[in-house]
């Protein structure tokens, strides 16, 4: 190609970049957090205040007006800050591609900036590089890849010029953008660069798939969606009314401001944050590293949880537990033939020596543990080894020529389906082949399949011996043939001990677990049984492989999961999408976990995305929202519990908080509808919401979990956090009652006091000054038999470990001091323009406590009843 | 027949794989290349490219109809004196990116073209020139038009014998605020709703699609934005080629949309086509040729 087809080829395709250009995004984001509901809900009322301190100063309208601003300012800080962190991955993702790569251009080599390549380009591979685009490779030597960022599997690739029919990311002929070359050299022709190379493709989907808001959002702003429409609809009827009443029109100013602050409860989304970041550092002690604070409570609504085997259900240690004769399913008795089937095993195997142990595949790790248990010499039977032929994804094999049991011999290790077309005998255990037809090899099969059967992974060994001579260039190909099957090497991952009691806790709350493995279906379905995921002897039904996942419609995935699958055997992390899509189309809130660069996607798709601390990479970590320190299943179900409990709690909360609407509402409504004082100022109500209930909320944010919380299923998606009951129990019950006792007292000051109905009062008049200041206190105290009473729906509340929890104890505190300090206090009265009050007054306010505290235990008790006899 | 709008450049040569591709599924089994001297390209290297390109066609055994055309008012109108009037024929074209203008469609000679209603119309955005026009694995992202895949069907049966898998997607568009206050009775229902739209079509190319066997499936997508619905199912399901309709919008609608159709050019990871097939003239479709044409609503109708 010349530098005019070049450039032309660049203007029309792009730049090799795997990043979405979009310019706009952090100040769309930004703009988002200042547009939502409970946002615009704060900034309103700030900027009423500011009117009004301009309208009439003095009242000290303008402290409220930055009081609110600056909440709502905080808040959108934080989610931005949040949204912000989780968009790591495409620096993760990055790190995956060369800056410059080498080039064969007008027939000479040339070193470009990679995001300059352009398709037809003829790019030069080397030893050590890392590919910057889908490339078709046309010159080969020796050449060996590493996929692992498109399939998860660190297995080395061997790479050659020759067609191939397999799936595209399958294919030996082609390297891969993000993948690196462990061996060899060789010429590839570009076919696709940047968002549409494979790796682009991943890139693109971690940017461009925006998570689902999570069910506490969604509630929340159903939640303030609601209150707003209560406190603007009441606020503008009543400001209305005012006006047409002949009220002026700052009484009627003041008034909708305070029925829209009343209605508001201003704390409250402050501390549903402080909850869950309380709730996040709980996790963190329980190994699960919470990045969105949201994801805290997201995973106490999961239905679903799609795992990985190896490493989270298992413990990926793997050992070899079995070596069996390829004619009878019994372990081999004779040492000298387990040492002879090892050594054939580590003949087509490269695993190197370490100070503590072996390095390199796993299996072939396990396979050189067990040889060198039975004292063995690894490093022997590597010198012997006279060429490797490096495991080959298509082929599904491994090989090598070595000299074992001092015979020159070609071994081949892998999956049986693969070797089984090029065996001819099968060995005995004395070590004598014989020959073998269809019939004796199914025999063979029969073998495999009852050790994958009991959750083996299992490898077949063939081999046959060669003649002296030089097998250096001796094509793989050539010497695949009349071979002869030494045995099986059954190695097993064992199970977690921890799982199969999470698996149980599960079940019993009601949280599905399903298996993603690329295992073989039969070891993936032992598997499940062992960790007790399904019944032993469930049938083959429960387990989907990748090939069948393939060729099904989302319809049809749906359909078979409803009928109970719960395994994914052979399947690649790609097909994760697909479950995540299936699973969401039934409405299930989806937990997904992920260790690979490929798992980014359907870790970012899921409501839950899980990492893998110890075994993840940068790229699946940073598009997960949850990462598992221990990648332990079991911290999963307690990363639940402690969701379901943050959730429960935030219910408590909420309740608690909205009770103190109904008496900073009922002032007003008299206020406009009789000839009566106005019992509660803006900045006192501000006192409540930002002030006195904020750390009576944080306790029953960090109460404990209920022991019971595991044993409900997820709650429903359509329950929301508002619901009608929480709603009348806060306003119409517990509310009433806190308006009812503090009006009473506020009136009984007036009266006492002098003041007649209908007689106006200046705000600066001592009378009115102690009024409102013992309405204010009467709420005060009237919230701590509130907040005993949330701390459990049927149980008194004075039970179960009140001192356990030092923020309640803290609570307490601060509202009898606060009850105290305006009206005897004075810098505290002159801020809330409070006074004194007698104190027997006092103490008749300090009787809300049990009254509240009782009649609410009453009412629980009644409905305790009223179920026993339903 | 299958014409093709050949100008020449290196895009164009890409477009011609298409053209000769759908040429060889068509009952004449000729392809109409028709060149406008605009002068943008040498005469000379425009010749010999058409060389190369016949000779490409005799492999195919494709027999090749050349058209060189003087340049009239513009491309457009000499474009649409070139090819007749009637369904049975459809024009073949590119979406480039211009060197000034950073557009792929919007005020290009294909945006004309599709905005006629003479004949049909396929516009093709190509990435993977490496697929020489030939890809197996189609996105469908019907509208939901009551008349369902009819205006696609023209177009689509002519890659029929070698596609391997068809999803359809239907996006049902809400604005952000909407979507993230949706209830889930509505979400279902709005998916069902879809779900009944894209069955239908499913039938419709089921029953016409003869004997090719490809595999087939339906997704639905609730969301704020279409473009990105499109992208994200076509980089999770390997797609190698969006096919999606076209239809008119105001001038208004338009601008307020900010042309997302470039957005899904620009950005796709494989290639697109946009059609436009075209049905009976009447008296009202002469009132909707005055309206501007908008390909930015044309995947997406509200709900």
């Amino acid at each position: 190609m010349n530098s005019a087809e070049i450039a032309e080829r660049l203007r029309e395709i792009g730049k090799n970049t795997v990043e979405v250009r979009d310019p706009w995004k952090w100040v769309r984001s930004l703009v988002r957090q200042f547009t939502n509901f409970f946002t615009i809900l704060l900034i309103l009322p700030a900027v009423m205040c500011f009117v009004a301190d301009r309208l009439q100063p003095g009242e000290s309208m303008n402290v409220l007006g930055w009081a609110l601003l600056g909440v709502s300012l905080l808040n959108a800080f934080f989610s931005f800050v949040q949204e912000f962190r989780a968009e790591r991955a495409m620096e993760a993702l990055k790190k995956f591609l060369p800056p410059k790569v080498e080039v064969i251009r007008e027939n000479s080599t040339a070193s470009i900036l990679a995001e300059e390549l352009v398709t037809g380009d003829v790019l030069l591979v080397n030893e050590g590089d890392r590919i910057p685009a889908d490339a078709r490779l046309v010159k080969c030597d020796d050449l060996v890849a590493n996929n692992a960022p498109l399939t998860g599997e660190s297995k080395p690739i061997k790479l050659d010029t020759s067609a191939s029919g397999q799936h595209l990311v399958e294919s030996s002929n082609i390297v891969f953008a993000g993948c690196s070359i462990l061996k060899g050299n060789g010429l590839a022709v570009v076919f696709a660069t940047g968002l549409r190379t494979e790796f682009g493709k991943i890139a693109h989907l971690s940017q461009a798939i925006h998570r689902t808001p999570s069910p506490l959002e969604r509630e929340t702003a159903h939640m303030v969606r609601i209150l707003t429409i209560i406190a603007v609809t009441m606020g503008f009827s009543f400001f209305l009314y005012g006006v047409f009443s002949g009220r002026s029109w700052w009484v009627n100013l003041v008034f909708m401001m305070g029925i829209i602050v009343a209605n508001v409860p201003e704390g409250l989304l402050p501390t549903f944050t402080l909850s869950l970041a309380m709730g996040s550092l709980r996790m963190a002690r329980k190994n699960v590293l919470v990045k969105g604070l949201n994801a805290v409570e997201a995973m106490g609504a999961v239905h679903v949880i799609c795992t990985d085997k190896t490493g989270t259900l298992t413990r990926n240690r793997l050992a070899v537990t079995h070596l069996t004769s390829s004619l009878e399913n019994r372990s081999l008795d004779s040492a000298e033939e387990r040492t002879f089937l090892l050594e054939l095993a580590l003949c087509a195997s490269e695993v190197r020596k370490t100070k503590e142990s072996f390095s390199g595949d796993p299996l072939d790790v396990a396979v050189a543990e067990l040889y060198s248990q039975g004292k063995g010499d690894v490093s022997a039977v590597g010198e012997a080894r006279l060429r490797h032929f490096a495991f080959d994804a298509e082929k599904r094999r491994a090989a090598g020529i070595g000299v074992v049991n001092s015979q020159l011999v070609f071994t081949v290790k892998g999956a049986w389906e693969n070797l089984r077309p090029m065996v001819s005998q099968l060995r005995a255990e004395e070590g004598k082949p014989q020959q073998v037809d269809d019939e004796g090899l199914d025999r063979a099969e029969n073998i495999m399949g009852e050790m994958a059967a009991s959750g083996l992974r299992v490898i077949a060994l063939a081999y046959r011996t060669l003649p002296e001579g030089d097998y250096s260039e001796t094509p793989q190909e050539e010497l695949e043939k009349d071979l002869i099957v030494a045995g099986f090497v059954g190695i097993e991952d064992p199970v977690r001990p921890e799982v199969p009691a999470a698996v149980e806790k599960c079940r019993n709350a009601g949280i599905d677990v399903i298996m993603i493995t690329g295992d073989h279906p039969d070891t993936a379905r032992a598997v499940a049984v062992k960790c007790g995921m399904v019944p032993a002897g469930t049938g083959k039904g429960i387990v989907i492989t990748g090939d069948a996942l393939d060729r099904m419609s989302q319809k049809d995935l749906v359909r078979r999961l409803d009928d109970g699958v719960r395994v994914f055997a052979r399947s690649t992390p790609d097909q994760k999408m697909k479950i995540v899509g299936a699973l969401k189309a039934m409405d299930r809130v989806v937990a997904m976990t992920g260790d690979g660069v490929n798992d980014a996607p359907a870790l970012r798709a899921a409501d839950v995305g899980i990492a893998m601390g110890e075994s993840g990479t940068d790229v699946a970590r940073a598009s997960a929202q949850i990462i598992l320190l221990d990648d332990n299943f079991a911290s999963i179900v307690a990363g639940i519990e402690e969701g379901r409990t943050v959730f429960s709690n935030i219910k408590k909360f909420t309740n608690y908080v909205l009770v103190s609407n109904g008496p900073e509402i009922l002032p007003y409504l008299l206020y406009v509808l009789l000839p009566v004082p106005l019992a509660l100022t803006v900045i006192q109500i501000l006192s409540i919401d930002l002030g006195t209930d904020i750390i009576p909320s944080m306790a029953l944010g960090q109460e404990p979990p209920d022991a019971e919380e595991m044993n409900r299923p997820p709650r429903d998606q359509n329950e929301g956090l508002l619901t009608l009951p929480l709603i009348s129990h806060s306003y119409l019950f517990l509310g009433l009652l806190e308006a009812l006792w503090s009006m009473t007292l506020f009136f009984l000051v007036l009266i006492q006091g002098g003041w007649h109905y209908g007689q106006d009062l200046g705000t600066a008049d001592p009378l009115y000054r102690s009024a409102t200041g013992i309405a204010l206190a009467t709420i005060l105290l009237m919230q701590i038999g509130n907040l005993l009473g949330r701390r459990f729906r049927s149980r008194s509340g004075l039970d179960g470990g009140i001192f356990r929890n030092r923020l309640l104890i803290l609570g307490i505190i601060i509202q009898i001091v606060f009850s105290w300090a305006l009206l005897y206090f004075p810098p505290v009265q002159k801020v809330l323009a409070t006074g004194p009050v007698a104190l027997d007054v006092y103490l008749l306010a300090w009787l809300g406590i049990p009254l509240i505290f009782g009649l609410d235990y009453l009412r629980k008790k009644g409905l305790l009843l009223v179920r026993k006899e339903g | 027949m299958i014409y093709l709008a050949y100008d020449g450049s290196l895009n164009g040569d890409w477009i011609f794989r298409y053209a000769l591709r759908l040429a060889s599924q068509s009952e004449e089994k000729k392809l109409h290349l028709i060149h406008v001297r605009d002068g943008g390209l040498p005469e000379e290297l425009v010749e010999q490219k058409l060389l190369d390109l016949r000779e490409e066609c005799r492999a195919a055994d494709i027999g090749l109809i050349r058209e060189i055309r003087p340049l009239e008012k513009s491309v457009f109108q000499s474009l649409l004196r070139a090819v007749p009037e009637g369904r049975s024929h459809c024009l073949v074209c590119g979406t480039r990116v211009r060197s000034r203008r950073q557009t792929y469609l919007s005020g290009t000679v294909s945006e004309q073209l599709l905005r006629q209603r003479k004949f049909s119309v396929m516009a093709v955005r190509v990435v993977q020139p490496g697929l020489l026009g030939n890809p197996h694995h189609f996105l469908i992202p019907p509208a939901g038009h009551p008349r369902g895949f009819a205006s696609g069907w023209p177009v689509f049966r002519l890659f029929l014998p070698q596609v391997a898998t068809v999803h359809l997607l239907r996006c049902i568009k809400f604005s952000s605020f909407h979507s993230r206050n949706l209830s889930l009775q509505k979400k279902r229902s709005l998916h069902e709703k879809g779900f009944k739209h894209l069955s239908k079509v499913r039938d419709e190319i089921l029953e016409k699609k003869g004997s090719p066997e490809f595999f087939l499936d339906l997704y639905i997508a609730v969301s704020n934005d279409w473009v990105r619905e499109i992208l994200v199912h076509a980089s999770t399901l390997k797609i190698q080629m969006i096919l999606l309709g076209a239809s008119e919008r105001t001038l208004a609608r338009r601008v307020l949309q900010s042309d997302p159709f470039e957005r899904l050019l620009r950005d796709s990871p494989c290639d697109v086509g946009i059609y436009r097939g075209i049905r009976r003239l009447h008296a009202r479709s002469r009132t909707l040729k005055r309206m501007r044409f908008s390909v930015s609503s044309a995947a997406v109708r509200r709900d």
